[in-house]
């Protein structure tokens, strides 16, 4: 760990940038594939669409202006990295700026600045590779007969795992696939990290971390949850 | 001297008076010579402003008093015109519409220019919008309809009827003179309030508060949104969205010309542009309007217009086009259609509907799933006041509240019986009966008071 929170912050960054632009254009182009998202859509209206759209749209078509149809556009991917940089920048800056606090106020040494913390967040996220990569062998090679639900549901080291995703209430789904071995290694990860950078004692560290870590995943819970009773 | 032959005269008399002045609903259907249903065709009483109009399956009926409203003129945009005597016992009778050919050297006879131009004609039609308002005070008496249909399931069935108070110088006004209406059964707009809207006692407050919250489903809210009605000199539109920012947001092109009554109709696209506003803040060109308007061609009087958002079929094969059509549930978005009537020189709303889509995910059987919703809103204007003294008189008992969901009104079985309404389809009627197993609306009714 002493050795990785020495490498720059920015090449750790970029790096994770990376790496998760990869799984993505993975989880695009073998996992979740335009015929499984279709499958998805039309498996999800219990009725068919009217006749009376059919008659405009024959009506219509020819005044119209030729479209491109083109989903992918060469940008496409660059902008996906874009978007990925700013979430993960978001998001490392929340969890920092959480744990920073709950430093700050256990007064511990200064040696523990934002950026360091920053780069623990940072390198700690690297877990989160690993279920997402048993994911996609999983369905690219282990059971390659699947539907869009399979993935969804697919959370084998969750407590939504354990249940039969039928009789799980919608405001329960997250919650339940929250809490995972991946996220208490992840709380770990923090712990020691932070144990290295400010030289204190784990058991010390890790009480301070996880009450801040889940003071703002509680937050973070409950307004997934709203939005989700929402939409 | 008081004798019995005296009384058996006036009581001869009267049911004779009684025979001669009825009231009494006709019902009827529309259709072409092939037999095929007109939709939409106009059923109007002559020299009267008491109508209706044919619902999709070309069908109507229309509450006359004998003997004075006895003659009715049926027309249809490419038809020749019918006009039929009703006598007093008719309860149904058929009405075939004739073809109407057009004779194109009498056309050409026209400004061509108009012909190459098309939006020339829109801008001469909105521009005569405003010389075709009536600049007194008049009232529209209508019947208004609302569903809430979901999973092809009605939730909800409000039928009412209403009278609008246009004035020249003041806000229109309305007021719920009649009211029919079920439970509210709906669920998918607020998945929070569930339990709450399946209580029966609701307040009427909670009720519009909860339709308000929701694009203003209150029936004044709605009527003013769609098709507004001038409330001081200089305030534009007056037919809802039509004015000059309509012509410059849309492309238009000349479809064919028909007949009406002997005079040409210009029939117009209306195409989208890269002006057009968009449906959502972010669409793209995924949703695009379009839709069509018939113009009288002498004097450039508008006399429908049929609008929709509609997804763009140009965009077919796109991923954003099919998530969606999986969002609204249909191709179509959102449509309008108008109708406009003459009647001694000027102008009137004959009927406005509108209808959205949308889809809810409900949970069955432990699986989600996506169900279309579909909210429609009529009002079939049935009669129009314009003398001063009639209007005045409307006026002043009328108590001009628009709640539609005040539980003080009692169902009128009498009024609703000798009513102009529009015509149910068999959908619809389906829809209604087994949204009436739940409860009979006229029990439903009682249970609110």
């Amino acid at each position: 760990m002493i050795e990785v929170l020495a490498i720059n912050g920015w090449l750790l960054l970029l790096l994770f940038c990376l790496v998760m632009w990869l799984l993505v254009f993975v989880n695009n182009e073998f996992v979740v594939t335009e015929e499984i998202f279709d499958a998805y859509l039309e498996a999800q209206m219990q009725e068919k669409y009217d006749d009376d759209y059919n008659a405009l749209a024959s009506e219509f078509e020819d005044d119209l202006e030729e479209e491109e149809v083109n989903d992918s556009m060469w940008y496409d991917s660059l902008l996906d990295l874009g978007v990925i940089t700013l979430q993960s920048i978001f998001q490392f800056g929340i969890i920092s700026a959480f744990i920073f606090v709950g430093l700050t106020l256990a007064n511990l040494p200064q040696a523990a600045l934002y950026h360091s913390v920053f780069k623990v967040a940072i390198v700690s996220e690297y877990i989160f590779f690993i279920p997402k990569t048993v994911k996609y062998i999983w369905f690219i090679i282990v059971n390659s007969t699947y539907n869009y639900q399979d993935i969804k549901n697919f959370n084998p080291f969750s407590l939504y795992g354990l249940f039969d995703s039928n009789t799980v209430p919608a405001w329960a789904v997250y919650p339940l696939k929250f809490v995972n071995i991946f996220e208490i290694l992840y709380v770990f990860a923090l712990a020691i990290g932070i144990s290295v950078i400010t030289e204190e004692r784990l058991s010390k560290v890790f009480r301070l971390v996880i009450v801040s870590y889940m003071s703002l995943m509680l937050l973070w819970i409950v307004v997934r949850i709203y939005i989700g009773s929402i939409f | 001297m008081i004798t019995w032959k005296r009384i058996e005269i006036s009581l001869l008399l009267m049911l004779i008076c009684g025979a001669i002045s009825a009231q009494q609903v006709v019902k009827g259907k529309v259709t072409n010579h092939e037999n095929r249903p007109l939709p939409f065709a106009s059923v109007f009483v002559i020299n009267s402003s008491v109508g209706t109009i044919t619902n999709e399956s070309g069908e109507f009926e229309i509450a006359l008093n004998f003997p004075e409203e006895d003659s009715l003129m049926i027309s249809y945009i490419g038809y020749r015109s019918s006009f039929i005597s009703v006598k007093v016992q008719s309860k149904f009778i058929t009405v075939f519409l004739q073809e109407d050919l057009i004779q194109l050297d009498e056309l050409l006879v026209s400004p061509n220019k108009l012909l190459k131009n098309p939006k020339v004609i829109i801008e001469k039609a909105v521009s005569k919008l405003d010389s075709s308002k009536n600049r007194r005070d008049f009232i529209l008496k209508g019947y208004y309809k609302q569903t809430f249909e979901q999973a092809e399931e009605y939730k909800q069935l409000i039928e009412a009827a209403v009278s609008i108070y246009n004035s020249p110088t003041a806000s229109a006004r309305f007021n719920i003179d009649q009211i029919r209406r079920s439970h509210d059964f709906r669920q998918a707009y607020d998945l929070q309030n569930l339990s709450k809207y399946n209580q029966e006692q609701v307040s009427s407050e909670e009720m519009l508060e909860f339709d308000r919250q929701r694009g203003s489903l209150a029936f004044s809210y709605w009527y003013l949104n769609n098709f507004k009605s001038p409330v001081v000199e200089n305030q534009a539109p007056l037919f809802g969205n039509l004015n000059d920012e309509f012509v410059k947001q849309h492309n238009f092109k000349l479809d064919t010309i028909s007949i009406i009554e002997d005079d040409f109709v210009y029939v117009i696209k209306i195409l989208p542009s890269h002006a057009s506003k968009s449906y959502f803040i972010y669409d793209g060109n995924d949703i695009i309007p379009v839709g069509k308007i018939f113009i009288k061609a002498d004097d450039f009087t508008i006399l429908k217009i049929e609008y929709q958002y509609i997804l763009n079929p140009k965009r077919k094969g796109s991923r954003d086009f099919r998530i969606l059509q999986s969002v609204f549930g249909s191709g179509v978005i959102f449509k309008i259609t108008a109708l406009y009537k003459e009647f001694e020189g000027y102008q009137y709303l004959s009927y406005l509907n509108t209808v959205h889509y949308s889809t809810s995910k409900i949970k069955n059987s432990g699986q989600e799933k996506r169900v279309k919703n579909v909210l429609e809103r009529t009002l079939l204007v049935n009669k129009i006041l314009v003398k001063a003294d009639q209007v005045t008189q409307e006026y002043k008992k009328k108590p001009w509240n628009a709640n539609l969901y005040d539980r003080k009104y009692t169902y009128d079985e009498k009024f609703w019986s000798n009513y102009t309404i529009l015509t149910e389809t068999l959908t619809q009627e389906k829809l209604r009966k087994d949204l009436e197993k739940k409860a009979p609306l006229s029990e439903q009714f009682k249970k609110g008071d």
